[in-house]
């Protein structure tokens, strides 16, 4: 576990390098790498999430370690968990479309978006539960935005 | 010999005498009866949003005009009787509805009639707007108003025989048209009523969430249980309390879902979902709420 977690940089500067010339291992291992990303976007959103539908009670000091986090994770260089050539037509392990490449301007304004929603949030997150749910709002809207167009359905 | 032929004219005559009436576009929805109501501009932009207008109609967005909302149309569906491409409804006189009077509007969201006496077709969802009240449409009339007036020709659509022929509607309209609420729920939970008119009423949820036969008749037998999507490039998941629905899915869930796009694993709405929850989110908790509490009162399918 230590050893592959220390691998880790090595991989992701590789991939900032050779975009475009990836073995199926690095394929897989972009997307393993992604998909645990939004697997710790998802933890963090479930958490407010849960206080936002009343499931748990609202607690400003969890809800704004919650936001953080988020602000933090949405900041992460994003280009390199998306390497060129790590698509759904390259593997079948993944929903990602062409156009993030082929669009990747498009992409990086959703990026953006999603850096600031989360800031946003993370701003608001512990400023009472109404002001917590507008911060989810926009959140959501920007994650949407995103999976609308550069990920495939189900 | 010539008593037959006779007979056959006057059956071919007859059979085009009743085509002819049997599909005729009336529009029932008089200047009278709408101006006794008195429009309401603020609810008809709430009226907008679950009606989800913007979703079609609106224009490509650009980035000189990112904040506004601009009804010009051109948004193609594909589907398998040809390609159907949303026309412009903003309210300019000459390419737009700006000349329509309050009952076109009404006729038109009602009926599925156009101010020259034709049909529509369904890929405009009246059959759902059927179910709305005149004052929603008014209302929404008197906010589609308000918005930038757009000069740009609507576009024909591009579909293939015998859909060509508006006509055939008439007839279509006969079978799948009518007003009355598609689930008997016997609850006097106002909220539960809130939402199944939105659901099934100006919300058009039915429309993609419900299986069509071969002609586009919606299977109310089969209401809300998913369906190939339109285009034929998926499925539209099944939203009824079914094992393969969202059973599972809390009243909170559901609420949460339409306000911010999260799913209970607090994934996110993909797809053209993405627009719908747009929309929805822009609506009073309340009617969200509402939406919720139809869906879990609907009887699980059998």
């Amino acid at each position: 576990m230590k050893k592959r977690f220390n691998a880790l940089p090595v991989i992701l500067a590789t991939f900032t390098i050779s975009a475009g010339s990836l073995n199926a291992a690095d394929v897989d291992k972009s997307i393993e790498i992604r998909q645990s990303y939004m697997q710790l976007v998802a933890f963090n959103v479930g958490i407010v999430g849960s206080m936002a539908k009343g499931k748990s009670k609202y607690d400003s000091n969890i809800a704004a370690e919650a936001a953080n986090n988020l602000a933090l994770l949405s900041k992460m260089n994003y280009q390199a968990m998306w390497p060129e050539g790590s698509s759904q037509e390259d593997s079948d392990h993944t929903r990602a479309k062409m156009e993030i490449w082929t669009d990747a301007e498009g992409f990086a304004q959703k990026h953006t978006n999603f850096a600031n929603s989360a800031q946003n949030l993370a701003n608001l997150a512990d400023k009472g539960l109404n002001n917590l749910r507008a911060g989810m709002k926009e959140l959501g809207g920007s994650c949407g935005g995103c999976h609308q167009g550069y990920r495939t359905k189900k | 010999m010539s008593t037959w032929v006779n007979i056959g004219a006057a059956a071919v005559i007859t059979g085009i005498t009743a085509f002819w009436i049997l599909t005729d576009a009336d529009a029932p929805i008089s200047n009278q009866q709408v101006s006794q109501l008195e429009a309401n501009i603020e609810h008809g932009e709430q009226v907008f949003n679950i009606g989800g207008c913007v979703s079609c109609h609106a224009s490509k967005p650009s980035k000189e005009h990112a904040n506004t909302i601009r009804l010009a149309g051109g948004k193609r569906f594909k589907t398998e009787f040809g390609v159907f491409i949303a026309p412009n409804i903003s309210p300019d006189k000459e390419t737009g509805i700006g000349n329509w009077t309050t009952a076109d509007f009404a006729n038109a969201m009602k009926h599925g009639v156009s101010p020259d006496n034709e049909h529509y077709y369904p890929a405009f969802p009246y059959t759902s707007y059927a179910r709305m009240t005149l004052q929603d449409v008014v209302d929404l009339k008197a906010y589609i108003d308000t918005l930038p007036a757009i000069t740009q020709q609507s576009a024909q659509h591009q579909l293939s025989f015998p859909f060509t022929i508006r006509r055939g509607l008439g007839l279509w309209k006969q079978l799948y048209l009518d007003d009355k609420a598609v689930i008997t729920l016997n609850t006097p939970d106002p909220s539960v009523l809130r939402g199944q008119y939105l659901v099934e009423g100006p919300g058009h949820c039915g429309e993609c969430h419900s299986p069509r036969n071969q002609i586009g008749g919606l299977d109310y037998t089969n209401w809300l249980m998913g369906a190939k999507s339109p285009d034929n490039s998926g499925r539209v998941p099944n939203i009824s309390p079914h094992d393969s629905g969202i059973s599972e899915w809390s009243h909170e869930d559901i609420a949460e879902y339409l306000s911010s796009g999260f799913t209970p694993e607090y994934d996110s709405a993909g797809g053209d979902m993405t627009k719908v929850i747009e929309n929805t989110s822009k609506l009073p908790t309340s009617d969200r709420e509402a939406i919720a509490a139809y869906l879990k009162a609907l009887p699980p399918p059998q």
